[in-house]
């Protein structure tokens, strides 16, 4: 599979993909770009299995998924041989990471950093066995893969900055040493169509990460006709290598299909299925590639543009965006000072579960029958409830009353036990437990992830983040769209929920922020980031 | 070259599928493959201006249950027919006219206001229509007759058009919503590549009353007093008095931003007949054809001049 893609045509038909048992990629790092639902992680189980059948050594880095999930990627007869031929490392929970004690794990970059420490000591000792003290057997180990999927979610879970920051200096790391590797991250059909317009965090990242990468691997998948211009339901997903440094090629598409074991299947580059996006019909001959779709056509293509001009992004329905598209009412927490230094792992690890089981008591998150999704990030988490939009703000009212009364009883507990007032000293402060949540509203693809769980991605989840991240303890922030939904519903909203102005956020976008807050809750100050500037 | 012309207009009453029959019927007797489509879904008027009642509707295509040739009928005779009774002598008779109807029943119409994903579903089933009329149906040109205003299928057919014709009657109320319709609407389009122009029809204060038109029999008849056996055309020495002004043309095209392809007056004739029937094929030297046959002939120009040999 992508292994072998870099043939001298350029198409990632090259290697496995055309079918033969040729070599894996080259050595080097490539990004591997796609929206939700195009078989990226597919993709990178079958990169692992092929490396381990071959006797690679594999690292995969996840900050989703825990040691089992991982296990459980692989068939049962390669699950024997996990221990001694791969690594599995969770920069979030650290799994796989060693020296976590001396670390400050309640910061990003030294999550991160432990995590590319132990990449690093993995691959030396499999270089040089002798010169580290690693066992015999690796030194019998000429190649290594190593994986991360996704990026998404690390920019999900982690600072920006501190990504980056890792993901270049892993690729400095992996030049000495005899390793390809595969990163893979979501490229939303609409963030590629607007780059430079773009809400989403991840629209320019590509273009950042693809100037570190040796080469850019593409997916995509599009709803198969029956040849007549009619839809039978299924997709074609197809990959092809967009750039390779240092040499020309001419970017083509290979189709594949997934199995029911789960393995990528590449037909016959010949005879692979494009259609347009515009018409349906089969594309004969060279396609006609436009904001990343395929048209058979000049027309079809030109027809595509007047659609979008009409209709806005929507018709991209037409094209590569995942069927399942809804709106979801977002409700996003985190806690406040987790990152404190003064804070060990044990107390933040407690502080989490604490969140968790006052979350799980609220009876606007345990008892509701509307369909939602919990998204654990770390130091906190991310709910998105399917129906109501009041919702979120309910739950954020349950949350703050549960809040307070779990700090009043521990403050009372701690006096007490004779540990004086709570916020007296620095130390105490660590006790206490701080929130801050922000609830917005908006579209998001419904797609299935590796483990074939239910999972989500779009603006709407990342609004609420960036809503959330203004906040300050125990601010409940609310995004313009939403606060106008709940005002318009309810007369007691109008009262509770107040406009503070408006912020600008990454890549230049405004937001208005409201606030959600009375006596029994929210909180009434202006967040200090709006207080420091960035207001519009 | 091939293309395809919608008649668009942004009121009802404008005189679109009229002026989209006759221009259709001209270039097929100009020897031209013709495909005409009744896209006005939510009122069609072309089955009962032919007379047809089809086995298949263009309904039945984006339902997916008939092909693109099942739904389109050769009016080709009817054509004929007209032209022998109106002595055309101009015809190429290699053309075709054939003619896609939408199904005016409520049901078939309220089915074309599906759902986002099923209205989706038809659009693209829409569009590979357009692809088949011109791949396996070989026309040369597509004339589509639309409903009136921003509406989904009004704008669906704009989307596939090369030309768009915007009949408007100069009234202040039609030029104001025009304008409107052009600015929010035909600039997406203009701005890849679709060439959209006015024709002002049915211009109030141009008229050419009966009075200055004469009917007279066809070389091969006797009796000038069946329209069947006779023709009208404009008395010698009268004035149809149809030039709209130059400065109110200048005035709308500067209101609209779109400039104007044809003026048509109002011909009492036709605007007061039971039944306006392909004209410009029946009374060939009636004025009217005479500004039709000059839209067809800026059409084909529009659309880049292609033998007509077949």
């Amino acid at each position: 599979m992508l292994t072998g893609g870099s043939r001298e045509d350029g198409n990632t038909a090259g290697g496995r993909i055309n079918g033969s048992e040729e070599s894996f990629l080259a050595p080097g790092l490539f990004l591997l770009i796609g929206p939700s639902g195009a078989g990226k992680s597919i993709y990178c189980r079958q990169f692992m299995i092929d490396a381990l059948l071959s006797g690679s050594y594999c690292i995969f880095l996840s900050s989703r998924m825990n040691d089992r999930q991982f296990e459980m990627l692989f068939p049962q007869e390669l699950r024997q041989t996990l221990a001694h031929s791969t690594r599995f490392i969770n920069p979030f929970s650290g799994s796989g990471i060693g020296g976590l004690e001396g670390g400050d794990m309640s910061r990003d970059d030294t999550r991160l950093s432990l995590a590319l420490a132990e990449i690093k000591k993995i691959l030396s000792a499999k270089r040089a066995p002798s010169d580290l003290g690693g066992r015999s057997e690796d030194a019998q180990i000429s190649t290594h893969c190593v994986v991360i999927d996704s990026l998404t979610e690390l920019f999900l879970m982690f600072d920006e900055g501190a990504v980056l920051k890792f993901v270049t200096e892993l690729s400095l790391l992996l030049q000495q040493f005899e390793v390809t590797a595969v990163f893979t991250m979501i490229i939303s059909q609409k963030a590629a169509d607007k780059p430079n317009n773009s809400s989403s965090t991840f629209s320019s990242l590509p273009d950042i990460l693809a100037s570190i990468v040796d080469g850019t691997l593409e997916m995509k998948w599009e709803e198969k006709t029956d040849g007549e211009g009619g839809r039978n339901g299924s997709l074609v997903r197809s990959i092809r290598l967009l750039s390779m440094r240092g040499y020309y090629h001419q970017p083509k598409w290979v189709s594949f299909i997934i199995s029911k074991s789960g393995k990528l299947v590449f037909g016959n580059s010949s005879s692979q299925a494009l259609n347009c996006t515009m018409c349906g019909k089969a594309i004969k001959g060279t396609p006609i590639m436009d904001s990343d779709f395929a048209f058979d056509s000049l027309q079809c293509a030109e027809t595509y543009k007047k659609f979008v001009g009409v209709y806005g992004s929507s018709i991209s329905e037409i094209g590569g965006l995942p069927s399942q598209v809804v709106n979801v009412n977002f409700f996003f927490v985190d806690i406040v000072g987790l990152s404190n230094p003064a804070l060990s792992v044990k107390k933040q690890i407690e502080k989490i579960e604490i969140l968790n089981r006052l979350i799980g008591s609220c009876d606007a998150f345990a008892k509701t029958k509307e369909k939602k999704i919990v998204l654990p990030t770390g130091d906190g988490m991310a709910i998105g409830f399917f129906s109501s939009v009041e919702s979120p703000l309910i739950l954020s009212r349950q949350l703050h009353s549960k809040l307070r009364d779990f700090n009043r009883n521990r403050r009372e507990v701690m006096e007490q036990d004779g540990q004086g007032e709570l916020d007296s000293s620095s130390e105490n402060e660590t006790e206490k437990l701080g929130m801050r949540i922000g609830l917005g509203s908006g579209p998001v693809f419904i797609v299935s992830d590796i483990t074939g769980n239910q999972n989500i991605w779009g603006p709407g989840i990342i609004l609420a983040r960036r809503v959330m991240d203004i906040g300050d303890n125990m601010h409940i922030l609310l995004s313009g769209n939403m606060a106008e939904m709940l005002t318009s519903i309810r007369d007691e909203y109008k009262i509770i929920i107040k406009p503070i102005g408006k912020y600008q956020i990454k890549h230049g976008q405004t937001i208005d922020i409201y606030s959600a807050h009375s006596s029994d809750f929210g909180n009434s100050s202006t967040p200090v980031k709006m207080l420091a500037g960035n207001v519009k | 070259m091939v293309g395809s012309i919608v008649f668009h207009s942004y009121k009802g009453g404008t005189g679109k599928t009229t002026l989209a029959v006759n221009v259709s019927a001209l270039l097929a007797r100009a020897g031209y493959r013709v495909v005409l489509l009744d896209l006005d879904v939510y009122a069609p008027t072309l089955h009962s201006y032919f007379g047809i009642e089809p086995p298949k509707w263009i309904n039945d295509f984006l339902f997916e249950v008939a092909e693109a040739k099942d739904i389109l009928t050769d009016v080709t005779p009817i054509l004929s027919k007209s032209a022998a009774e109106g002595n055309a002598s101009h015809e190429n008779n290699s053309g075709k006219l054939f003619v896609g109807f939408s199904n005016p029943s409520k049901d078939e119409i309220y089915k074309l206001e599906g759902g986002t994903r099923e209205k989706v579903q038809l659009l693209r089933r829409f569009i590979s229509l357009r692809e088949e009329i011109f791949s396996a149906i070989n026309a040369d040109y597509l004339i589509i007759d639309t409903s009136p205003g921003i509406r989904y299928w009004s704008l669906n057919a704009l989307a596939v058009a090369n030309v768009l014709y915007l009949a408007l009657k100069a009234g202040d109320v039609d030029i104001a919503g025009t304008k409107k319709m052009a600015a929010d609407i035909y600039s997406a389009f203009s701005k890849f590549g679709a060439k959209p122009f006015l024709i002002l029809n049915r211009v109030a204060g141009y008229c050419v009353p009966n009075t200055l038109l004469q009917r007279q029999p066809t070389p091969d008849h006797s009796d000038p007093s069946t329209s069947s056996s006779s023709t009208l055309s404009l008395i010698p020495g009268q004035n149809e008095m149809s030039q709209v002004s130059k400065e109110r043309s200048a005035e709308i095209i500067k209101n609209i931003g779109i400039n104007i392809v044809a003026e048509m007056p109002c011909f009492c004739d036709i605007m007061f007949s039971e039944k306006e029937f392909l004209t410009v094929l029946h009374d060939p030297d009636h004025p009217f054809s005479k500004r039709i046959g000059d839209l067809a002939t800026q059409s084909q120009r529009l659309l880049g001049e292609k033998s007509s040999n077949g």
